[in-house]
């Protein structure tokens, strides 16, 4: 029984532990789109709230996630600031041979966003697939008063590259709102 | 008694006026020669509902396509970007327009 409640003492220990990402500056002005996905966490602070904004943009061909982090008297002012482009680090590198960055370690319990194989049906953030390989096609657009895209997604089982394609609606209006994949073909 | 054998007398006889024939069964080269423009836009949901069957009658209708073999991957990929097109090229006129 000691045994066994050792191994689940361990095991919440190491599940529990915060994500650790490098923190970049970089020139978000490289982006294809706004922010996407975007996740808040706000916290009591000495000038009042401290406000740190999570969120994804999609640089080149692939989703980067960026943050932001602004100070104000109330949390929407703070909020402002922290979604503020110019306040923007990466949280991952972007061409590093090509960007001079500050580089910093920064730890967060927010979820940790990032592309992954996805099934019909799945709800997920947008950015938790690529967009559409051609620009053309990565537009939103509108399918049973729902707002939808594209995606692609590369398979490389079986030493084959396959690349489906697909499509997420989102689940409500809302600028955050999640998204459903509806098809995958 | 009478009556339901006269309705159900009747009812078969209405069958055999109008019988039911199946749309036939199409190859990935039948698909593969479907073109559709925005003159199907009518037809949207008659086409995507024939496009489905066909799926349907290969079992293969909302599969994931990982869990397809190599020919039903294509097939099915085929039969969906026709309805895919439609269902956005003829609901999202201005998607195309630069």
């Amino acid at each position: 029984m000691k045994k066994f409640c050792a191994i689940v003492l361990f095991a919440l220990a190491t599940a529990a532990h915060a994500e650790c990402y490098m923190r970049s500056s970089i020139n978000l002005r490289l982006a294809n789109t706004g922010p996407k996905d975007i996740q808040r966490l706000v916290t009591p602070d000495a000038r009042g709230q401290k406000c740190v904004m999570r969120y994804r943009i999609h640089v080149d061909q692939d989703w980067q996630t960026a943050e932001g982090i602004g100070y104000g008297a109330t949390e929407s002012e703070a909020c402002s600031q922290a979604i503020d482009s110019h306040r923007a680090y990466a949280l991952v590198e972007i061409v590093p041979e090509r960007i001079r960055a500050d580089n910093q370690m920064v730890c967060s319990d927010l979820p940790e966003i990032r592309v992954h194989p996805v099934r019909i049906g799945d709800v997920i953030w947008q950015s938790e697939v690529d967009m559409h390989t051609i620009p053309a096609e990565r537009k939103d657009f509108w399918y049973k008063r729902s707002r939808c895209r594209m995606f692609v997604e590369r398979d490389g089982r079986n030493q084959n590259l396959t690349v489906n394609q697909g499509i997420i609606c989102a689940l409500d209006s809302r600028a955050d709102s999640k998204w459903r994949v509806i098809d995958k073909y | 008694m009478k009556l339901l054998a006269v309705l159900v007398a009747a009812s078969l006889a209405g069958c055999a006026s109008y019988p039911y024939t199946p749309a036939p069964t199409l190859s990935y080269s039948d698909l593969a020669n479907i073109k559709v423009s925005s003159k199907n836009c009518g037809n949207v949901d008659a086409i995507t509902a024939d496009l489905e069957e066909q799926l349907r009658r290969k079992h293969i209708l909302g599969v994931n396509p990982e869990d397809l073999s190599e020919a039903d991957r294509e097939y099915n990929s085929r039969a969906r970007v026709i309805v895919w097109s439609l269902r956005i090229g003829c609901n999202n006129p201005d998607r195309y327009k630069s």
